[in-house]
């Protein structure tokens, strides 16, 4: 089953970028839509959005929970034909959402578009994940949970708090809802839920992958313990407050968006907390960067995740905020995050992991070179186009002349952004060719074999 | 009590550790979220804002289908060159009838929060249905098959009135039932039409 | 002012929020000092090599985190952030925007009325606020008339001609620009029938071309169009009826657009931008618009 998601997280990988090459590519050829309703920018991104995180992220997260889980608490996964019906029904709500998304089913609502039925659908699939993951856990053999798993934990209970309260909406028909907040009301609520499926999902969910894959694969006990706790419980306190600094000088109370503006500061150390911990715990083991694919790209990775978190609090200051709010500075820090973080983790992951499931050394060393190559380049490129278009944009809106008169009209700013648009599609592009490079590399490794049984280790410590 | 001794009861046991992050997790949104949403200042239309007609209403939701928020936001913020740009920022009680809301995050096009009344009817259908016609550099998509479609072809106009209306919309009979007829021979580029000219009514006039 | 929570939830706000960050304070100074620091038990090991270290954390870690609170505690002191205390500074994001305006003011103030009030042969002459005016003009007016002015989409006019069809003097134009125009052509074919309409089609046409003398449509115009358009077809700037004898047709000139224009009549409409513009704003409008005379002599 791990492997089956680990399938699925691939091929949802490629069709999510596949989906973002092509709203890129509109962004510089507009009438690429050839004027169908299905092809079209709006319709296109959102299919993009959530074959990304809900698609690809959580069928990663999904496949690596099960794996690490079982293999943390030495015992296999707890009502395992459950398990297989989150693992199939995920991927047909993924398929089935894509298309109501295509044909134009939409609640409105950021990063929450799928509609009611696929709203009470997520439910009941979250519902079945809970039950096996802590269901596994209860019965673990070995008393103390690993910090992988509160991590994994943190995702189940937080997305479906989230899920639950932002979805609530009245039905009209199949395909529309109302929300059942409006206005102000309902964008706070939206960003409480918007930036922490970011942060429970995007950053905590990894981060119990980041915690299983890599001191397992550094083969090195993980650095510090205490700063895990502390990483753990201020990561989990204080980023749930840092939703309104998405909504800094808009509509909503200053006092909401001040205490969003403070946590969002704090969140700076947990954050940093982990970076601290995966790079010293990595920093006995460097003599494996050289030859090992998979460890580069969870490196890598954390080099990502630290500047991300790092932008994230430094954005979320309201004087910087009115710069970067509403450019594409906000796109470049998603990506640094989606892309040097959730996605180079990823594939540094399954690197590492589709070989010891098959049991096979993986098909090629080189191409996974080539990919490591590619993603950096590509990530790079993605991330300084978008520096470059958010910041001028940002201070190009706010230019005023000698009488006080706006200088640049809206139209001349954004046809001023067609270089880095056109740089941005070109990183996609480079993105990825290394992700495709990386499934068939996957796809011959895995050819032919069938997933390999292993003997669970034994049991080392206060046995249950 | 020491932090340490607490973390190894919790990674003992699985019940606690669920507790202990449902309840660390759930503080922000109980001082954030609760407030917001059960206070009344937030939620009380400011003068001048009505629900929306069944044209514009039906408009918003082709706006929500094509997501248009994608691109466009729809919110002023209170700094001078916004204001400059824009006119007047927009108010909480102004989005009263939002539902959902539409602020947006991203303005790859321009916020259209005061847009209402500032080019013809006639502008907005170019511009929709092919946005190089009028604006040679635009990079906005082209909307060709809002022209080809009756606004309601689903016929939902009546539920979706009466759904709102549940959710404290005042909606009366009268303008329930008269609503197909509003919406009679008119197709969905009218509707959207009719949404963006009502856009930012009651916060028009007085820009510096 | 900056909207505060009622009573009850301010004091909800304030106690969980400092109630949670002592928490916060709590657990990171009782994990740094609790005199354990060395003393860790071995602890077990998962899946065959997966263990917790025994470094404590590092102490830079601890100043991150405490001048991360320190700064915060501080910020909401100074602003409005703990339910309904307001903050020492008193900021709000509506008086935030009233002292920006006030400095706008001081520092713009008087060259924008000086401007306002200014001659327009003045205006013209000096480059700076004619890239000013253009401004305006790029943010305002040119998704309608173009880029260049020159109109577009055979429905806004040209501004670059000497064809104005509500009048090209200066106050002409300020009254277009701050009130907006709405031209009133209603549709003929159910008036007059198809026949009609194609004859004056065709004695619209030869007005453009000046052979119109002696033509069978004069009778027709005559009778429906010269009210409006006047009895010569120079049309009539108080009303927005163009000059047909010109050659030039916002609607297009050839048969068929004109045949329609007709058939179907024609409701031309500037929207009013007198509360989008302000005087000075307008002023630098009409100044690069018009080219020349003032009304202000």
């Amino acid at each position: 089953m791990v492997a089956w998601l680990t399938g699925f997280a691939i091929f949802w990988s490629l069709v999510g970028m596949a989906a973002g090459i092509y709203v890129a590519a509109e962004l510089v050829w507009p009438t690429l839509d050839f004027g169908r309703e299905w092809l079209s920018y709006g319709r296109l991104r959102n299919l993009h959005t959530n074959v990304v995180i809900f698609g690809f992220g959580i069928a990663a997260l999904m496949g690596t929970a099960f794996y690490s889980v079982q293999r943390t608490c030495h015992v296999p996964l707890f009502a395992p034909g459950l398990a297989w019906f989150c693992a199939l029904a995920w991927q047909v709500v993924i398929l089935l959402g894509g298309l109501s998304l295509l044909a134009g089913w939409n609640g409105g609502k950021e990063y929450a578009e799928l509609e009611w039925p696929f709203d009470i659908a997520i439910t009941v699939i979250w519902v079945s994940f809970a039950v096996v993951f802590f269901g596994t856990i209860a019965k673990r053999r070995i008393q103390q949970i690993y910090v992988s798993n509160w991590f994994y934990g943190a995702l189940i209970i937080v997305i479906a708090m989230l899920h639950i309260v932002n979805s609530q909406a009245i039905p009209v028909a199949w395909s529309k809802s109302y929300s059942l907040f409006a206005g102000a009301q309902d964008a706070v609520v939206q960003w409480w839920y918007g930036h922490n499926a970011v942060g429970f999902l995007l950053t905590g969910g990894f981060l119990g992958m980041l915690y299983y894959f890599l001191p397992k694969h550094a083969d090195r006990p993980i650095w510090s313990y205490r700063l895990s706790i502390v990483a753990f419980w201020a990561f989990t306190y204080s980023y749930i407050w840092a939703g309104p600094h998405h909504l800094h000088y808009n509509a909503v109370p200053e006092w909401v968006q001040s205490l969003g503006m403070v946590m969002s500061l704090v969140l700076l150390a947990p954050s940093w907390a982990t970076l601290v911990n995966g790079v010293m715990t990595v920093a006995g083991a460097w003599e494996k960067l050289r030859t090992d694919p998979a460890l580069k790209f969870i490196v890598l990775s954390l080099a990502f995740y630290g500047l991300a978190t790092f932008e994230g609090p430094m954005m979320a200051i309201k004087s910087v905020n009115v710069v970067s709010h509403f450019t594409d500075w906000t796109i470049g820090h998603v990506h640094s995050g989606a892309l040097g973080w959730n996605a180079l983790i990823t594939f540094g992951t399954f690197y590492f992991l589709l070989p010891r499931l098959v049991g096979a050394e993986l098909y090629s060393h080189s191409l996974a070179n080539w990919h490591f190559w590619l993603a950096l380049a590509g990530v790079m490129l993605y991330v300084l186009a978008m520096w470059g278009a958010g910041v001028s944009q940002g201070l190009l809106w706010l230019s005023l002349d000698e009488i006080g008169e706006l200088r640049y009209s809206f139209k001349d700013i954004m046809a001023s952004m067609a270089p880095y648009y056109a740089l941005r599609l070109v990183a996609g592009c480079s993105f990825f060719i290394g992700a495709v490079l990386m499934a068939y590399n996957l796809w011959m490794t895995a050819k032919g074999r069938s997933v390999v049984r292993a003997t669970p280790p034994p049991v080392v410590g206060e046995a249950w | 009590m020491r932090a340490i001794d607490l973390q190894r009861r919790l990674e003992r046991h699985s019940g606690w550790l669920i507790f202990g992050i449902l309840l660390v997790s759930s503080i922000g949104g109980l001082v954030q979220v609760l407030p917001s949403v059960l206070d009344d200042g937030l939620a009380t239309p400011a003068a001048g804002t009505v629900p929306y007609d069944p044209v514009a209403l039906t408009g918003r939701d082709i706006y929500i289908r094509e997501s248009c928020s994608t691109c466009h936001s729809q919110q002023v913020r209170p700094l001078l060159a916004e204001v400059l740009r824009y006119g007047p920022f927009s108010k909480a009680g102004e989005f009263a009838f939002d539902r959902p809301f539409l602020w947006g995050s991203k303005r790859t096009g321009p916020d259209l929060h005061r847009v209402g009344g500032k080019y013809s009817d006639a502008w907005h259908r170019i511009h929709l249905l092919d946005p190089r016609a009028v604006v040679p550099d635009s990079i906005m998509p082209a909307y060709p098959w809002l022209a080809e479609r009756p606004a309601d072809s689903g016929g939902m106009i009546q539920a979706k009135m009466r759904a709102l209306r549940r959710l404290g919309h005042p909606y009366t009979d009268a303008e329930i039932e008269a609503a197909p007829a509003a919406l009679q021979g008119l197709t969905e580029v009218d509707a959207l039409v009719a949404f963006l000219q009502g856009l930012g009514a009651s916060g028009s006039g007085g820009s510096p | 002012m900056a909207e505060l929570p009622g009573q009850f939830w301010s004091g909800w706000v304030l106690v969980l929020t400092l109630a949670s960050l002592a928490g916060l304070v709590w657990l990171v100074f009782s994990l740094y000092f609790d005199g354990d620091q060395k003393t860790q038990d071995a602890g077990p090991i998962w899946d065959g090599n997966l263990r917790e270290g025994e470094h404590p954390a590092p102490l830079w870690w601890f100043w991150l985190i405490f001048i991360s609170l320190v700064i915060s505690v501080i910020y909401l002191m100074l602003y409005p952030g703990l339910g309904a205390f307001s903050g020492a500074l008193k900021w709000s994001q509506g008086g935030e925007l009233h002292e920006r305006l006030d400095r706008f003011s001081m520092e713009f103030g008087s060259t924008r009325r000086l401007v306002s009030e200014a001659k327009l042969e003045t205006l013209r002459e000096d480059a700076r606020l004619m890239a000013s005016a253009q401004r305006i003009y790029d943010r305002n007016c040119a998704v309608c008339h173009g880029y260049d002015a020159m109109g577009q989409a055979d429905l806004f006019p040209n501004l670059r001609d000497a064809d104005w069809q509500w009048g090209g003097d200066a106050a002409q134009i300020e009254q277009s620009i701050r009130h907006g125009r709405q031209a009133v052509m209603i549709g003929w074919l159910p008036v007059i029938g198809e026949q009609a309409v194609n004859q004056l089609t065709d004695y619209v046409l030869a007005l453009g071309r000046g052979n119109a003398a002696s033509h069978p449509g004069a009778q027709a115009y005559k009778s429906y169009c010269s009210a409006c358009h006047g009895a010569d077809g120079f049309g009539n700037v108080q009303l927005g009826a163009p000059n047909l004898t010109d050659g030039v047709s916002l609607y297009g000139s050839t048969r068929e657009a004109i045949h329609q224009s007709i058939a179907e009549g024609r409701n031309g409409m500037m929207p009013a931008f007198g509360d989008r513009l302000d005087d000075t704003q307008i002023r630098l409008l009409v100044a690069w618009l018009s080219r020349e005379g003032d009304d202000r002599q």
